[in-house]
């Protein structure tokens, strides 16, 4: 593509910059407003109370790190976890958090999703498994 | 904490702010570089790296600015280059495992004072605030945002250093 002037170019820049984060904007208030639905739904408050090893991961992976390493310390404090499975199940959420917004995100530009999500998955537990093991070891 | 219309959208409307004010800047300078060739200057220091992961050299700056800066920007700085879907995929990989989160959104209760404070000095410290080395990648990233969430968690992260 050739513009004319710089002028040009930086209009043009402008309105895809903006289209782009219009975009994005709604993509964002979106999964927000579905993300908080889930979040006040009272099985989640219920689980809260009474977690499960398992619900941490599930958190972590689908709402976001922040809310799953949250859940993740709570357990851990409550004593329902170890050390080695903290750590596990922390290298996992590494790897795998948020995979709904992260992948949208990129699916926009035209990425691969389900190439995203299986890759993360397949590599969380690989890598997870290996530190947990190593972490045993030493 | 029951669902509360006008919560999430005062969120949305937090979160679509700071996107505006950090994809439209990014995205023109990107382009302006991009377009004057000026990005193979820049970026020739990366370009092993971004050979290696499969990707052309100007995607370097959206790498390095999706490990130190926010996602949002990884993506303001890959959009202009007109990359193909297997590139996308390839940032997407790699950004979504390692990116440092701006932790304005949820934990902003714990910083909000000092936030406060270097808002007013500039964007450039607000980076420290968002910066996760990315040498830590895999867990000790994790760990590092366990600790912004609750501060009793330090001593869970110290408990679990190897």
């Amino acid at each position: 593509m050739h513009y004319d002037s710089l002028k040009a170019l930086i209009l043009n820049a402008s309105y895809e910059a903006l289209s782009l984060s219009i975009k994005i904007i709604a993509l964002v208030s979106l999964l927000i407003f579905v993300l908080d639905v889930i979040k006040a739904h009272p099985w989640m408050q219920k689980h809260s109370q009474n977690v499960n090893s398992g619900f941490s991961i599930l958190v972590g992976v689908i709402l976001g790190i922040t809310y799953g390493a949250g859940i993740l310390i709570a357990e851990y404090e409550k004593g329902i976890l170890k050390k080695c499975e903290v750590l596990f199940i922390g290298t996992y959420l590494m790897i795998a958090h948020a995979m709904i917004e992260d992948t949208l995100l990129f699916v926009i530009f035209g990425a691969n999703p389900w190439l995203i999500v299986g890759m993360r998955l397949v590599f969380a537990t690989l890598m997870a498994t290996l530190i947990a093991k190593y972490y045993h070891r030493a | 904490m029951s669902f509360s219309f006008k919560k999430s959208f005062k969120t949305a409307l937090r979160s679509s702010w700071v996107i505006l004010k950090l994809i439209v800047p990014i995205y023109i300078l990107a382009d302006i570089l991009f377009y004057y060739d000026l990005l193979r200057h820049i970026t020739f220091i990366f370009k092993p790296f971004a050979v290696f992961l499969g990707l052309p050299q100007e995607a370097a700056l959206s790498i390095v600015s999706g490990l130190f800066l926010n996602l949002y920007a990884a993506i303001a700085f890959a959009a202009p280059l007109g990359l193909g879907a297997k590139e996308w995929t390839i940032l997407a990989v790699f950004l979504g495992i390692a990116h440092s989160r701006n932790r304005n959104y949820e934990t902003t209760r714990y910083f909000a004072p000092l936030l406060n404070y270097f808002a007013f000095i500039g964007r450039s410290l607000r980076r420290l605030f968002g910066y996760t080395d990315a040498k830590r990648m895999v867990f000790f990233l994790c760990y590092d945002k366990l600790r912004n969430v609750n501060t009793r968690a330090l001593r869970l992260t110290q408990s679990l250093d190897p």
